[in-house]
C-alpha cells in the first residue's frame, strides 16, 4: 500500500520510519447493516453520570455509587440547575429528614454559609449549632421575649444606606420592615382573638406603629407603647380610624383592638413572649438556632404564633444584613434558612398560607437559600379551604429542589400533581416506608437479630426543577465523626443506625 | 410490578463482499488466479512440477474458506501477523514526538492515522454557538462533534426508554436525508473516579474561617463515601466536502453549510435522553483528545474544569509524547489501552438495554470508550442493498428443498428489514468498538480488565475480538474525531468483512 499524501504532505497513516508511529490497519472493523429502527436498539445512552461535585456532600448515589453533593445555594448559584435557591424536604416521620438537613447544614457551613434555624421544635439542631459555635436563642413560656413592633434595626440600616447614597434601597428596606411588622402583628392578633382583623383596625394599627417609629423618646417601641399611643388618641390615628371627631365612635372602633393588644402585651392566651424587648438579639455573623421546644406543651396556635414571630424576625434581620452586604456597607455573608415543621403554621388558621408565603419571602435573595421541611402532602389536607390547599401545594411546586423520603402509596396522586414522578420512582418511595423487621428476642430477653431499623431510613430521592428529569436516589450513612459528636441523634431508635 | 414494554430489536446482517461461498472478493480472485496457474502448469509442465501450484492452491483454499467464530479466516490471521512483524521490523510500532522526535513537524502531534488532521478555527452555527471543524484531508471530509451528558436510565420507566430509543431511531433515519454526512460516530466516554477528584474539589471548596467541625464532617463524608462517575457522550459527524451532486466545497462553504445543519441535529439528539448536546469548540476537542491520550493530564484538566478554569491547549499539543504498540496492548504516555472490535452483534431479538453491561463502569477500568460507528446509506443505495439481500437469501433457499431453520429465519429477517425500509426507515451500516484505558500504575491489572470486559461482552450477547496488532489504530478509531478506519484500507471494498 503506497502512502497517499494529502496537500499538506502528511501521509495518511502517519510518517514512515523508526519511531514515527505509522499505523497499520490490517483489518478494518467488521461492518453490519440493519434498518435504522433496529439499529437504534443498540442504544448507547443507558448509563448516567453522577451529579457534578458542587454543594454539601450528602450521601451515596444508589444508582452509580458516586457521592451526591447538593444544596440549594450551590445548585442555584454555581450550577444553575434550579431557578431559585430553595429546597423542600418531604417524608414520613422517623426516616431521617432532620439528619438530611443537618448534614446539608454542615456541608454548607464548611463553605462559609451560616445555617439559620428559625424555630427548632424538637430540638433537632441545637446541639449542632452549638457545636458550630453558633448562637442559641431560647423562646418559650417563661423563657425570653421577642419584640415584634420595633423596626430600629431597619431604621439604622436605612440611615447607613442613605448616607452612602443608596436611597432607593433605604426606602425599600423601611417599607419592607413596616410591611412585615404589619403582617406579623395582624397575624398575631388574629390568632389571639381567633377572628380576622377589620380593615379599620388594621389602619389604626398601622398609624399607631408609624407614630411609635417616629417618636424619638421610644428607641425600641414595644406592644405596650403601641397600646398607649392608641389610647392617647392622636390625630393621625383618629384619621385612620375615620371617627370623624367623635370620641365615642373612636372608642367603639378601637375597643376590640385594644382588648386584643392588651392581652397580647400583658400575657393572654398566647403568653408573654411578645410582651417586651427582645431578650437575645440575633447575631448575623454566626449560625443561629431559635430553640422553641418549650412551646411543645402549649396549644397549637401558641406554637404557630411563636414560629411565625421567629420567622418574621429572622427573615427581617437577614434581609437587612443582605441589603447592607450587597451595598458593600457590611461584610457579605451567605445564609441558609431552615424552616422546620412548616405544616404546623399552615393549618392553624385559614388564610395562613398567604401570610407564611409573604413572611418567608426576601426581596434580595442573593446568597440566601431556604430549606423547608414538612411531613407529607397529607398534612395539607387539614387545611380547611381548597384554595389554601392549592396554595400550600404551591410551596412544593415552587421549590427549586425537592427531597422526598419514604412516603405512603396514598400520597402519590397528590404528589404527582406537583412533581413529575415516574412509576419506578413512586415504587421506590413507597418501598422506603416498609416497616423494620421485628426485633427477635430469645428466652432470656437478649436481642437476637441486629437492631432493627426501617429499610428506608436515610434514603431520599432528589428531584430538581419540577421533576422532568429522573431523580437521584441516595442514602445517608453517618460517619464516625458525626456519631461521636452525638449531634445527629433525633431519638434513641437511631443508636443502632449504621 | 409494572409490565415492561416488550420492545425488542434485531435483524442485523453482516456486510460481506461478493464472492464464492463466504469468501471475500479478493480471496475469490486469488483462488481463481491460483487455479488458473495450476491448470496452466498442468498443461505445460511435467506432473511433479504441477503439484507445487496445486498444493499452493489447496493451501490457499483452506486458508480462505474456513471461518472461525469471529468470522476470521486463517489467511486473515496470517496476513495480520505478518504485517505486524513487518511493522516491528521497521520500528514503526513506536512513536516519539516533541523536541527529541525524528518527525518533520514540531510539537506533539497525534500519531498515525490522526496525524494528518487539521483543527480549524471555531465557527458559529445558526444559533451563534461556536463549533470547531476538523479537516480530514485524505478523506476530503470535515468532522464536527457534539458533547452531552447522558442522564442515564436509573429511575426512568421502560416506556420512557422506548421513547428515547424511538427518538434515536428517528435521528438515525434522518441522517440519510443529509446527503453529505458520510459517517456518524457516537462515543460514550466514562471515567469512574475512586474519590481523589471528589476529595480535591470538596477540599478546595472549604472556607478557611468555617468552624472545624463542619470542615471535618464534610471532608469525612467525601473521603469515605463514594467516588464520582463522569460520563460524556460525543457525537461526531463527518461531512464530505463534495456534495452528492458533485459540487466541491471549500472551507468557507463547509462552515456555512455545517453551521446551518447543526441546530437541527442538536434538536433531534435532544430527544434521546442525553439532555441538549452542545457543539464542541476547538478547546473542548483539544482537552478531550489530550485527556484520552494522557490520563494524568486528563485528571488535571478535569479538576481544573470542576473549579471552573480552562486550559489553553492547541492541536499541536494533544498528541502523546511517546507510545509503544504491542501485539496485545497500546502504551501511550501515562496510560495503556486495549481495544475490541465487534465481530457479531447480538443474535435474535434483544431489548433496548442490551448494551448496559458494556456501559456500566467498573472499579478496575480507569477509562472506557464505547464507540458506535454508523454509515448512513442514502435511500437509493439502501433500497438496493435490501433487494440484494433478499435476492441472495432467496437464491440460497432455492438451492435446497429442505432449507434449514436458520436460512428460513434469515429470510424472515430480510423480509422484516425490507418492510421497515418501505415504511420509511433507512438502512445503516454500523460497527462497534470498545477501548479500555488503564493508568500505567495499574498496568498489571490489564488481564483483570480484559476478563471483566469479556464477561460483560458475553452478558451483552456481543462477540468482540481484540484488535491484535493494531491497537494503536483502533485507539484512534474510538476517539471522537471522525477518523474511520474503512477508508484507510485499500481493499476494503473487495475484502469487505474478511
Amino acid at each position: 500500500m503506497t502512502a497517499r499524501l494529502d496537500h499538506q504532505g502528511v501521509p495518511v497513516r502517519g510518517w514512515a520510519g523508526r519511531f514515527r508511529g505509522r499505523m497499520g490497519i490490517t483489518k478494518p472493523p467488521q461492518v453490519f447493516e440493519g434498518s435504522s429502527v433496529q439499529v437504534a436498539g443498540l442504544f448507547p445512552f443507558v448509563t448516567g453520570a453522577s451529579m457534578p461535585i458542587h454543594g454539601a456532600p450528602l450521601g451515596l448515589d444508589e444508582m452509580t455509587g458516586a457521592l451526591l453533593c447538593a444544596d440549594p445555594i450551590a445548585y442555584f448559584e454555581t450550577l444553575h440547575l434550579i431557578n431559585n435557591p430553595s429546597a423542600f424536604v418531604l417524608g414520613k416521620p422517623g426516616l431521617g429528614k432532620s439528619t438530611l438537613v443537618r448534614r446539608m447544614a454542615l456541608g454548607m457551613n464548611a463553605r462559609g454559609i451560616m445555617p439559620m434555624v428559625l424555630g427548632d421544635l424538637k430540638p433537632d439542631y441545637v446541639a449542632l449549632i452549638e457545636e458550630m459555635g453558633g448562637q442559641v436563642i431560647t423562646l418559650g413560656p417563661g423563657f425570653g421575649t421577642l419584640n415584634v413592633v420595633s423596626i430600629r434595626d431597619a431604621q439604622e440600616a436605612a440611615a447607613k444606606l442613605a448616607a452612602a447614597g443608596f436611597d432607593r434601597e433605604a426606602r425599600e428596606l423601611i417599607g419592607d420592615a413596616r410591611g412585615r411588622r404589619q403582617l406579623i402583628l395582624s397575624t398575631l392578633l388574629e390568632l389571639q382573638r381567633r377572628a380576622p382583623l377589620g380593615d379599620r383596625e388594621e389602619a389604626i394599627l398601622g398609624a399607631a406603629c408609624e407614630l411609635a417609629d417616629e417618636d424619638a423618646s421610644l428607641p425600641d417601641p414595644e406592644l405596650a407603647d403601641v397600646l398607649a399611643i392608641i389610647r392617647a388618641r392622636p390625630e393621625r390615628v383618629r384619621t385612620a380610624a375615620l371617627d370623624r371627631g367623635d370620641d365615642e365612635v373612636y372608642v367603639a372602633l378601637t375597643d376590640h383592638l385594644e382588648a386584643s393588644l392588651q392581652s397580647l402585651a400583658t400575657g393572654g392566651r398566647l403568653g408573654r413572649i411578645f410582651a417586651g424587648q427582645t431578650t437575645t438579639p440575633m447575631h448575623l455573623d454566626r449560625p443561629v438556632v431559635f430553640d422553641v421546644s418549650a412551646t411543645e406543651g402549649t396549644g397549637e396556635d401558641v406554637q404557630a404564633a411563636v414560629l411565625l414571630a421567629v420567622w418574621n424576625y429572622g427573615f427581617g434581620q437577614i434581609e437587612i444584613a443582605n441589603t447592607l452586604g450587597l451595598a458593600g456597607l457590611a461584610p457579605f455573608r451567605r445564609y441558609a434558612i431552615i424552616l422546620d415543621e412548616l405544616w404546623r403554621t399552615l393549618r392553624v388558621a385559614s388564610g395562613m398560607v398567604d401570610r407564611v408565603d409573604k413572611l418567608t419571602r426576601l426581596n434580595r435573595s442573593e446568597g440566601v437559600g431556604v430549606i423547608m421541611i414538612s411531613h407529607t402532602m397529607a398534612d395539607l389536607r387539614a387545611l380547611k379551604s381548597e384554595e389554601d390547599r392549592q396554595k400550600a401545594a404551591g410551596f412544593v411546586e415552587r421549590a427549586g429542589m425537592v427531597f422526598l423520603g419514604g412516603l405512603p402509596a396514598g400520597e402519590m396522586p397528590r404528589l404527582a400533581e406537583v412533581i413529575t414522578l415516574s412509576g419506578m420512582e413512586q415504587s421506590l418511595l413507597v418501598g422506603w416506608t416498609d416497616p423494620p423487621q421485628i426485633a427477635v428476642h430469645d428466652l432470656s430477653g437478649e436481642l437476637m437479630n441486629t437492631r432493627p431499623s426501617p429499610p428506608g431510613q436515610g434514603k431520599f430521592l432528589m428531584k430538581i426543577g419540577g421533576g422532568d428529569q429522573p431523580g437521584v436516589a441516595f442514602q445517608i450513612v453517618l460517619t464516625d465523626l458525626e456519631r461521636e459528636l452525638g449531634v445527629m441523634n433525633t431519638n434513641t431508635l437511631w443508636e443502632g443506625f449504621q | 410490578m409494572a409490565s415492561f414494554a416488550d420492545q425488542t430489536y434485531g435483524n442485523w446482517r453482516r456486510v460481506t463482499s461478493w464472492g464464492l461461498g463466504e469468501m471475500s472478493t479478493a480471496a475469490t480472485a486469488t483462488i481463481w488466479a491460483a487455479l488458473l496457474v495450476t491448470v496452466l502448469t498442468f498443461m505445460t509442465a511435467p506432473l511433479w512440477v504441477a503439484l507445487i501450484p496445486s498444493v499452493i492452491t489447496v493451501g490457499l483454499f483452506a486458508a480462505f474458506w474456513f471461518r472461525d467464530r469471529d468470522y476470521w479466516t486463517l489467511g486473515d490471521r496470517l496476513v495480520n501477523w505478518v504485517l505486524w512483524q513487518w511493522r516491528k521490523l521497521r520500528g514503526e510500532d513506536a512513536y516519539r514526538s516533541g523536541p527529541l522526535s525524528h518527525l518533520p513537524v514540531q510539537g506533539f502531534h497525534p500519531p498515525g492515522v490522526a496525524s494528518s488532521l487539521v483543527l480549524l478555527p471555531d465557527g458559529a452555527d445558526a444559533y451563534g454557538r461556536p463549533f470547531a471543524l476538523l479537516e480530514l484531508p485524505h478523506a476530503d471530509s470535515y468532522a464536527v462533534s457534539l458533547a452531552a451528558s447522558p442522564g442515564g436510565d436509573g429511575l426512568i420507566d421502560p416506556a420512557q426508554l422506548d421513547q428515547w430509543i424511538n427518538g434515536y431511531a428517528q435521528f438515525l433515519t434522518e441522517l440519510s436525508n443529509e446527503s453529505s454526512i458520510t459517517a456518524v460516530k457516537v462515543v460514550v466516554d466514562e471515567e469512574p473516579d475512586s474519590g481523589a477528584l471528589v476529595q480535591r474539589v470538596v477540599r478546595d471548596s472549604l472556607a478557611d474561617d468555617a468552624p472545624e467541625v463542619s470542615r471535618q464532617v464534610a471532608m469525612k463524608v467525601a473521603e469515605t463515601q463514594g467516588g464520582h462517575v463522569r460520563v460524556r457522550a460525543y457525537v461526531t459527524f463527518t461531512f464530505a466536502a463534495t456534495t452528492a451532486g458533485g459540487v466541491k466545497r471549500d472551507r468557507e462553504d463547509m462552515y456555512r453549510d455545517i453551521g446551518a445543519v447543526l441546530p437541527e441535529l442538536t434538536a433531534q439528539l435532544s430527544k434521546v435522553g442525553i439532555g441538549a448536546p452542545v457543539p464542541m469548540t476547538g478547546l473542548d476537542v483539544c482537552e478531550t483528545i489530550r485527556s484520552c491520550w494522557d490520563p494524568e493530564a486528563g485528571e488535571i484538566i478535569e479538576r481544573e474544569r470542576a473549579m471552573g478554569h480552562r486550559t489553553a491547549l492547541t492541536w499541536d499539543q494533544v498528541g502523546p509524547v511517546a507510545t509503544e504498540t504491542a501485539w496485545s496492548a497500546y502504551k501511550h504516555d501515562s496510560g495503556v489501552s486495549m481495544t475490541w472490535f465487534m465481530t457479531r452483534p447480538p443474535s435474535g431479538a434483544v431489548p433496548g438495554r442490551i448494551l448496559k453491561p458494556v456501559l456500566t463502569p467498573h472499579a478496575v477500568i480507569d477509562r472506557k470508550r464505547v464507540c458506535l460507528m454508523y454509515r448512513p446509506l442514502d435511500f437509493i443505495t439502501g433500497q438496493a442493498r435490501v433487494e440484494q439481500a433478499k435476492n441472495k437469501v432467496d437464491f440460497d433457499l432455492t438451492k435446497t428443498t429442505r432449507p434449514s431453520t436458520r436460512k428460513q429465519q434469515e429470510r424472515a429477517q430480510v423480509e422484516a428489514t425490507a418492510t421497515e425500509e418501505s415504511w420509511g426507515a433507512s438502512i445503516l451500516e454500523f460497527s462497534l468498538a470498545v477501548t479500555v484505558t488503564l493508568r500505567h500504575e495499574h498496568a498489571d491489572m490489564l488481564a483483570d480488565a480484559r476478563a471483566v470486559m469479556e464477561q460483560r461482552f458475553g452478558k451483552a450477547k456481543l462477540l468482540m475480538r481484540p484488535a491484535w496488532g493494531m491497537h494503536d489504530a483502533a485507539f484512534v478509531a474510538t476517539l471522537p474525531i471522525g477518523v474511520g478506519l474503512q477508508s484507510h484500507f485499500a481493499f476494503t471494498r473487495f475484502s469487505g468483512a474478511s
